[in-house]
């Protein structure tokens, strides 16, 4: 009996440290999960009082909490949500796309719109077919769908699928801002589809719509509606509608080159001629146009102007050789793609430090012209700002476990946007290359009719059949005074605001021709 | 005498007939000539960038036209204007100007001005007064103006301010007369009203195509119907620096 008490004892003795140590495991795991949903509860309330930083610092912590494992898709959402707030743009998205991987009922409707809209922001054509791969559409509501069916249209024209985009572009109500986008962008799909008349049309639409004197998309409707005459080969028509883009708009300067196309094919040599005095003048002498030059050797060799339009072939090989032997060096190089695209970049800005692989100023220009370049460079230069909008953060944050998350993510962004420009650039740099190669076989043409010409023109001369070269046009011009207008002669020296006046008003040499 | 005159006539006929032959009886051959100077200089032309191709056409096969920043025929103007008279010695003169015109071709118009200047002793004045000297009644001043010109614009040009800014101008003389109020009264106490000629030269640099920064200088000659010889000629320097403003208005463009 006594050791039957014993035992007993002894079992209650061991027993109960083992239920006490139960029971404080028990408490202290409530004690943990309460804590954890108080950290919860602290965290949302700073974001609903738009302490972001503050509470991406916390729901960052709490994701990996295993107390609160159920709550996991809700503080993912609240981090995301905090993170686009901040402005992280791409940490944000990441975290989104994972709650939409889950196919979290709750958030995914909310987690694609947000995705939708950065990648409206950056231009991301690989987050706009993620939306739409995971039905994005059906849950973005009317004006965001508008949106979205714009960039839709944009995606299937850059995969030159014009008829499918020309959909997607007339979905866009005119209620919506990006109407007028997507009516450019109609007549533009028209004007592929070498639909000249309809294309015309839409251009006038738009024009037709838009009041302000540059605005952009009026002054875009102008010079589609001017290269749809073009394409249609109605010369007058086409340089009617180049004279009406207004000078202080962006698109000037490229009316310039194109209208003198279209004065030399309706046979205006000396207008077309005058517009070279405006485009080889010193503001535009780091642009690059080899064809400009071409095409004025060939405005010179209609009107007899030989000795003029040898130099301008000279001055052509003397700018563009070495262009051209530079591309080819670089094609060669052995680079990383990110090397390239930073010594592009800085090699535009005029910059020596960092720079590994000199681009030719024109050259670099005109590939960051390039629309694709264009956003690509768009969406590195949004990357940088998140990069700094990192550094402008407390230590304490950057420090932090999200801190780290967030640098990592845009580094690595970073890295691969900047690997992925350089070997665009690459393409790009080949496209030049053979653009190139292909002016110079053009120049050797147009210098074989000049010698040919030449020959014959001194046949003439010696032969005393050849007119006095030129006479010099030398009347009053008051005429023009009287009218509102200013008549300067000419110095040699260029003004600003004369850019586009200059008029070339000599005599070609071929009269007896 | 005579042989003065002679080398005169000579002189005078070799001097005029050399531009009238060169213009005339020469012009073929001097295009002629003009173009072989100048393909001599398109062969030495070695041009290094866009802008040497300038070269490649005469100057004078080049020329601007352009819109005028400031366009004026058939515009209405208004200006108004601090002004101060520089030629009198007795009294401290400054004033106000108003002036109205109406530009019926770019470079002609027509202007009403008015002017009232008004008069503050100097020290010599307040001395002179002290020994009971009437500085005006010696030296009188038209205080008021009212008077219609005519107003030549014949220069226009413009200046740059490196490649920032550029400042369009228009240079004008006036002509004209109208009637001046003096700094004396008559003996009935009355206001005297002189009759006035004026001549003047101005600028006007344009801020917009419609608001302009005004000065000029004008010559008032105003004949005074007095017994006294001596003061029977009054002349005034009014100088004034404002702003002028066009309408109707030329737009932005």
């Amino acid at each position: 009996m006594t050791y039957v008490r014993l035992l007993l004892l002894c079992l209650v003795l061991i027993l109960c440290p083992i239920a006490m140590a139960k029971d404080s495991t028990l408490a202290s795991r409530r004690r943990t999960q309460m804590a954890a949903f108080l950290q919860l509860k602290v965290a949302l309330r700073h974001f609903k009082s738009e302490h972001f930083s503050n509470a991406a610092r916390q729901l960052f912590l709490l994701i990996q909490n295993p107390a609160l494992k159920k709550q996991q898709s809700k503080i993912r959402y609240y981090l995301a949500s905090s993170l686009y707030s901040m402005g992280f743009y791409h940490p944000a998205v990441l975290q989104m796309q994972v709650l939409v991987n889950q196919k979290n009922k709750e958030y995914i409707r909310s987690s694609l719109r947000k995705i939708a809209s950065v990648a409206a922001l950056l231009k991301d054509d690989k987050l706009l077919n993620y939306v739409i791969r995971h039905g994005g559409l059906k849950y973005i509501p009317g004006a965001e769908k508008q949106k979205l069916y714009y960039h839709l249209g944009e995606f299937w024209m850059r995969k030159n699928q014009f008829r499918k985009a020309i959909r997607y572009f007339a979905r866009v109500r005119s209620t919506n801002p990006f109407f007028y986008k997507a009516l450019y962008q109609i007549a533009l799909a028209h004007a592929e589809l070498n639909e000249i008349n309809k294309a015309a049309v839409v251009f006038e639409q738009l024009e037709n719509r838009r009041s302000g004197v540059t605005d952009r998309s009026r002054v875009a409707a102008l010079m589609g509606k001017a290269r749809a005459y073009y394409q249609g080969k109605k010369w007058n028509e086409a340089v009617a509608a180049y004279l009406e883009v207004p000078k202080d708009s962006v698109f000037w300067h490229d009316t310039l080159l194109e209208r003198s196309w279209a004065l030399l094919r309706g046979g205006r040599l000396r207008s077309s001629l005058s517009n070279f005095q405006t485009l080889h003048s010193a503001y535009y002498k780091d642009r690059y146009q080899p064809e400009s030059l071409l095409l004025r050797a060939i405005i010179y060799l209609y009107i007899c102007k030989y000795y003029e339009m040898e130099k301008v072939l000279d001055l052509f090989h003397k700018m563009y050789r070495p262009a051209y032997r530079n591309v080819q060096k670089i094609l060669k190089s052995r680079y990383s793609p990110k090397t390239h695209y930073q010594s592009m970049v800085l090699s535009l800005d005029n910059k020596k430090i960092g720079v590994y692989v000199k681009y030719p100023t024109p050259v670099a220009r005109r590939i960051l012209d390039k629309s694709d370049m264009f956003a690509m460079h768009y969406y590195i230069e949004r990357l940088k700002e998140e990069r700094d909008q990192l550094h402008t953060l407390s230590p304490s944050w950057k420090r932090a476990k999200v801190g780290k998350y967030v640098y990592r993510v845009i580094r690595n962004r970073l890295n691969r946007a900047q690997k992925s420009a350089g070997q665009k650039i690459f393409k790009h740099l080949k496209v030049v290359h053979a653009e190139l190669k292909d002016f110079f076989i053009q120049e050797k043409y147009i210098r074989y009719e000049m010698l040919r010409s030449k020959r014959g023109f001194l046949k003439k001369k010696i032969a005393r059949k050849a007119i006095p070269r030129t006479s010099v046009e030398d009347f009053d011009r008051s005429f023009y005074i009287q009218n509102g207008y200013e008549y300067w002669p000419f110095k040699g020296e260029y003004w600003l605001d004369e850019l586009g006046n200059y008029h070339y008003v000599g005599m070609g040499s071929c009269a007896n021709k | 005498m005579k042989k003065l005159f002679t080398f005169f006539c000579l002189f005078s006929s070799v001097f005029y007939a050399y531009p009238l032959l060169a213009a005339g009886l020469l012009s073929g051959a001097d295009v002629e000539f003009r173009e072989e100077k100048f393909i001599k200089k398109v062969k030495k032309l070695k041009a290094k960038s866009l802008s040497d191709l300038v070269h490649l056409a005469p100057f004078s096969d080049v020329v601007v036209i352009q819109r005028r920043f400031m366009p004026k025929t058939g515009r209405l103007s208004l200006s108004s204007s601090a002004s101060f008279v520089l030629s009198s010695e007795f009294f401290f003169n400054p004033g106000l100007e108003a002036h109205l015109a109406y530009h019926f071709l770019e470079k002609h118009g027509i202007e009403v001005t008015t002017y009232y200047a008004f008069s503050f002793r100097r020290a010599v004045t307040k001395f002179f007064q002290a020994v009971e000297i009437k500085a005006n009644e010696i030296n009188p001043i038209t205080n008021g103006f009212v008077g219609i010109t005519y107003k030549w614009m014949p220069v226009y040009g413009k200046i740059s301010y490196y490649d920032r800014k550029i400042l369009s101008f228009d240079t004008f003389l006036s002509f004209g007369g109208g009637m001046s109020t003096l700094s004396v009264r008559n003996s009935h106490n009355q206001i005297v009203w002189e009759p006035t000629m004026v001549a003047g030269i101005g600028q006007v640099f344009a801020i917009n195509r419609d608001l302009g920064f005004r000065w000029d200088l004008r010559w008032h000659f105003t004949y005074r119907l007095t017994k006294d010889p001596v003061s029977s000629f009054l002349t005034d320097f009014p100088v004034s620096i404002g702003l002028i403003y066009y309408y109707p208005s030329a737009g932005s463009r």
